[in-house]
């Protein structure tokens, strides 16, 4: 339940979707719904772009690379088994300096 | 250039799939990551699905070290954003390595380096699902106002070109992996016993040069000249086993650790056969060239080598051992009458 004006989310440590979408909802004016369809067109745009390779720059937020992994070894601490793990593609992400700084 | 996309590049995105105007879009965007900068400031975690996690992480003080200057500074304790990727998302962009997993390696050497190069991440292999398509990263895209999905289908050439070498490189590296493991168990004893097969040949090789060297020295110079120097040039005469008599006095005196060669030589200007010899005076002087032994100077001066002790006893001044004759040093060779 949201508490205060500005307290916006529960205390829970987490936002997830839901909490997520009403208050992007009430922010931005759109319905629950619509904002719910509007992040997830969003987030699809976005990885549409990350799965052709390209990288995204937001501004003051930071920005999104899609970059290969080399194979390697692993071992296992407790087996001490060794496993070969291969090559992958993983997206990071890097926080913009404004940001950075602000939760420094 | 089309590889860096920004804001800008999003909204259109969001225009293109619902009916909204640019400046609604652009409104959206920019409070949708307004908002989850806010969230992570006081929620400390943001999960969005179909993205993936946002979360603060604490980081604790520690000491690190200048590297110009080497002195030792702390770096304080700090919080810092962490991101990790939906798990659909993340097997989304992970399609051209999708069919590769884990494995358990067994006495397996480092692998090899992966040869494929960080730009040229290669397509998809199955083209099953034609809505999500891996295009060949490297493939550019026109810029241009038509919706995303036409733009996937406008490239199947491109991909079908580069279609192979997913598929190859994939298999190739599955089977080298196989090949190494297989190998490398096959190869650890023999390489083992190629090691111990080069390390006794080599010392029998060394072995017989040493005694090569030590033959081939048959005189005082080698300590360890034993009666066996056998290989002297010159043939064995047709009477054998006479022993030089060389005036015993010299012998014991001159020829400390040595035994002296006992083979006898055909003659060239001297017999060397039950014949003792007197010094009659000096014939002539020489000088010792560098790595000259007085049985080289026996053989220029008396066409054998068995009469060194001649002139050893001769510069008995001189040299008083053997091997003790340097390069530079005149010596006084002497004139040899047979005493029969």
């Amino acid at each position: 339940m949201i508490l205060t004006f500005t307290r916006k989310f529960k205390i829970t440590e987490v936002v997830n979707n839901k909490e997520f979408t009403a208050e992007l909802s009430r922010k931005t004016g759109y319905s629950v719904e619509v904002t719910s369809q509007f992040i997830t067109s969003l987030i699809e745009g976005m990885s549409q772009y990350l799965q052709d390779g390209k990288s995204i720059t937001i501004q003051s937020f930071g920005s999104f690379e899609v970059k290969k992994k080399a194979e390697r070894i692993s071992v296992n601490p407790v087996t001490k088994k060794r496993m070969l793990v291969p090559p992958k593609l993983a997206l990071t992400y890097k926080p913009s300096a404004m940001l950075k700084e602000k939760f420094k | 250039m089309n590889n860096k996309l920004n804001t800008q590049d999003v909204i259109d995105a969001l225009v293109q799939k619902h009916d909204m105007s640019k400046k609604d879009a652009a409104a959206f965007v920019k409070e949708f990551f307004l908002l989850i900068e806010q969230a992570l400031e006081s929620d400390k975690t943001v999960k969005l699905k179909g993205l993936g996690t946002f979360k603060i992480v604490e980081v604790g003080t520690r000491e690190s070290v200048n590297v110009n200057t080497g002195e030792r500074f702390t770096i304080q304790g700090h919080s810092k954003i962490s991101f990790v990727a939906d798990a659909t998302l993340r097997d989304m962009l992970n399609k051209p390595f999708a069919h590769f997993e884990t494995t358990v390696l067994n006495n397996e050497t480092e692998p090899e380096e992966e040869n494929i190069p960080p730009e040229n991440i290669p397509p998809v292999e199955h083209v099953t699902n034609k809505s999500v398509q891996s295009m060949p990263l490297k493939a550019e895209l026109p810029v241009n106002e038509e919706p995303l999905s036409p733009i996937q289908e406008e490239k199947p050439e491109e991909s079908k070109v580069e279609e192979e070498s997913c598929p190859d490189i994939s298999k190739d590296r599955m089977d080298k992996i196989d090949d190494n493991i297989s190998i490398l168990q096959k190869t650890n004893k023999k390489t083992l016993y190629t090691f111990l097969i080069i390390t006794i040949v080599s010392v029998l090789l060394m072995c017989g040069i040493a005694l090569l060297f030590v033959f081939s020295f048959p005189d005082k110079k080698s300590n360890n000249s034993k009666s066996t120097t056998s290989p002297l040039p010159v043939p064995v005469a047709t009477d054998k086993s006479e022993i030089i008599a060389i005036p015993a006095d010299t012998f014991a005196r001159k020829a400390a650790q040595t035994e002296t060669p006992v083979k006898e030589v055909a003659d060239a200007a001297f017999k060397t056969d039950s014949v003792t010899y007197v010094i009659t005076g000096t014939k002539t002087t020489y000088k010792i060239k560098k790595g000259e032994t007085l049985t080289k100077v026996s053989l220029r001066f008396y066409g054998t080598k068995e009469l060194w002790l001649y002139i050893l006893k001769h510069n008995s001044k001189k040299i008083q051992r053997p091997e003790m004759i340097s390069e530079g040093m005149i010596l006084k060779i002497p004139e040899l009458k047979k005493k029969e």
